[in-house]
């Protein structure tokens, strides 16, 4: 197994989390960081726990046993909206894009966290916040031509085909200034063309500083990331770069079938 | 039958209407902001009535200070009602169905409670205008019921303007159709519920006090009320605001034609009637499916 040993620079540390359900074991002890500025991989089988694993990182559960240390503090019983003011933000495995809304609107409200004004002043559609939407719907527009998606910015977002519901989900997190971006399987249902168009997208967002963590069975997809863990039956059995890791004879045997 | 007879029942049918609709509005942006179908939505109106009543009966309060009260205590309760039975009901996985059973229950225990602290008696409630009258082609319309078409069509546009052009509007659609995706952007989604049903009870508000100078105050008014405005809000697309409006006007019409052309004692009979007929040919409303979708 490849050392894990826990490093300086790390943006999040999840620390020794055990978690079951109904008397079955998920994860056991599991230790990883997400390193600052990087791109934090994490495979695993089907059934590995990555899921889990997943949820108690991005607030939507809480573990057993262990700590979630973020930016040197710890969030573990911090909800998933302060989680979100924190910088984490996540996406789904299924995309969960506002299906109802158009492209527009679904990244107007990805700038939730811009809004400052009080309730009352949007109630009433006070000058505050008729300027600070005014303001939104300039962030939505560069947020529409940088992720190409001027074309589709009215069409409602439940219309859209799978890959571009996925590209929308993904701009609208971005959207939300996360530090840490956490991605579950982004390239499911998209394919190899769009797959590639997405790598492209995360290594672009990585360069302009953010930290993403990213879980995925698509190996193709794996290649951006600097560190790769994989999860076995709820731990991790190796750590290190993507190369090491297609190469390590336990990670073939247990997860490549190879 | 004379053209004043008609122009009256047209008069009356709108007025019904517009109250019809308010209820179903209320119902709309309450299922629209959190998928619960709230069967105590008149009974929200039947308190703010109560409170306008109380407020100009028993402190002398001018009628649009009681009027405002009333609306206010309509939010209140649906905050109220959101907070306590709402909540907890979501917490423990409650279903859209635990949710009707749950608001019914309310609406039967807040009607009990009427009956309790206000008496079996029905309480006539001063209109805006008094008891003035308008001549329109001969045919009378209360001052009041004019006002009531004005600010329920009022009410209409500063919803509409309140979920198109304000980002909490935005914010409470989203929450309402994805709430695990809204709160990953950091929208505090039970906030969002919680202001629903502030809204949705501020709305109920407004047609209790609109309605209660013209049927006066009745601790069984609410339920009735939630069955007009729930058969308004089907008719317009469950979820759809502005479909309740369009629902509620069809009925209230219906209702007044059926008046003059059949008789008042087959009003219920044929409002119902129509309601089937439109759910057989129309099941999701005049707006669709799409309408229903709302969020």
């Amino acid at each position: 197994m490849t050392a894990i040993s826990m490093q300086n620079d790390a943006l999040m540390q999840v620390r020794h989390i055990s978690k079951g359900f109904f008397g079955l074991t998920v994860l056991r002890d599991v230790t990883l960081d997400i390193t600052e500025g990087l791109i934090t991989g994490l495979i695993g089988p089907n059934g590995a726990g990555k899921s889990t694993l997943f949820n108690i990182v991005s607030g939507f559960l809480t573990p057993d046993e262990g700590d979630v240390v973020y930016k040197g503090e710890s969030v573990a019983s911090m909800s998933v909206a302060a989680r979100s003011y924190a910088g984490i933000v996540r996406t789904f495995q299924t995309p969960q894009i506002f299906a109802n809304m158009t492209v527009r609107e679904n990244l107007v409200a990805g700038c939730h966290k811009l809004s400052s004004s009080s309730f009352l002043a949007n109630l009433f559609g006070l000058p505050a916040s008729r300027r600070e939407l005014a303001e939104m719907h300039g962030v939505a527009d560069d947020a529409l031509r940088r992720f190409g998606l001027q074309g589709i910015a009215d069409v409602r977002a439940g219309d859209l085909p799978a890959g571009q519901q996925r590209l929308l989900e993904l701009s609208r997190a971005a959207l939300a200034k996360p530090d840490l971006l956490c991605l579950d399987e982004p390239s499911s249902g998209l394919n190899a063309e769009e797959t590639q168009q997405l790598r492209a997208l995360l290594e672009r967002l990585n360069a302009e500083g953010m930290t993403i963590f990213l879980v995925s069975h698509d190996m193709d997809l794996m290649a951006v990331s600097s560190t790769v863990s994989v999860l076995c039956f709820g731990e991790i059995i190796a750590r290190g770069s993507f190369a090491a890791i297609k190469a390590d004879p336990r990670v073939r045997e247990a997860y490549l079938g190879a | 039958m004379t053209t004043t007879l008609f122009i009256q029942s047209l008069l009356a049918g709108v007025t019904n209407g517009c109250v019809y609709g308010l209820i179903g509005l209320g119902l709309s942006v309450i299922y629209r902001g959190s998928r619960v179908v709230n069967a105590m939505q008149g009974d929200f109106s039947l308190v703010a009535g109560i409170i306008a009543y109380l407020a100009m009966e028993r402190l002398g309060a001018p009628i649009l200070i009681a009027f405002l009260g009333g609306m206010v205590a309509g939010a209140i309760v649906g905050w109220i009602v959101e907070l306590l039975f709402v909540r907890p009901t979501r917490k423990r996985g409650g279903t859209e169905e635990s949710f009707l059973l749950v608001t019914l229950g309310g609406a039967f225990a807040v009607s009990a409670a009427a009956l309790l602290f206000f008496g079996r008696d029905s309480h006539p409630v001063r209109g805006l205008g008094g008891n003035e009258l308008l001549d329109v082609f001969d045919a009378a319309i209360r001052v009041h019921a004019v006002w009531l078409i004005v600010l329920s069509l009022a009410v209409v546009v500063a919803l509409r303007f309140f979920y198109t052009r304000t980002f909490i509007g935005k914010s409470i659609m989203a929450a309402s159709i994805d709430a695990d995706g809204a709160t990953t952007i950091g929208i505090n989604v039970p906030l969002m519920r919680s202001l629903t049903f502030l809204l949705g009870g501020a709305v109920g508000g407004v047609a209790g006090v609109l309605v209660s100078p013209l049927i006066t105050i009745h601790y069984e008014m609410g339920l009735l009320l939630t069955l007009k405005g729930f058969t308004a809000a089907i008719i317009g697309t469950l979820g759809n605001p502005f479909g309740a409006i369009v629902g509620g006007l069809m009925l209230g019409l219906v209702e007044a034609l059926a008046i003059v052309f059949v008789s008042s004692g087959y009003k219920d009979v044929i409002s119902m009637t129509f309601l089937i007929l439109i759910m057989i040919a129309i099941p999701n409303g005049i707006l669709g499916h799409r309408g229903r979708a709302g969020g």
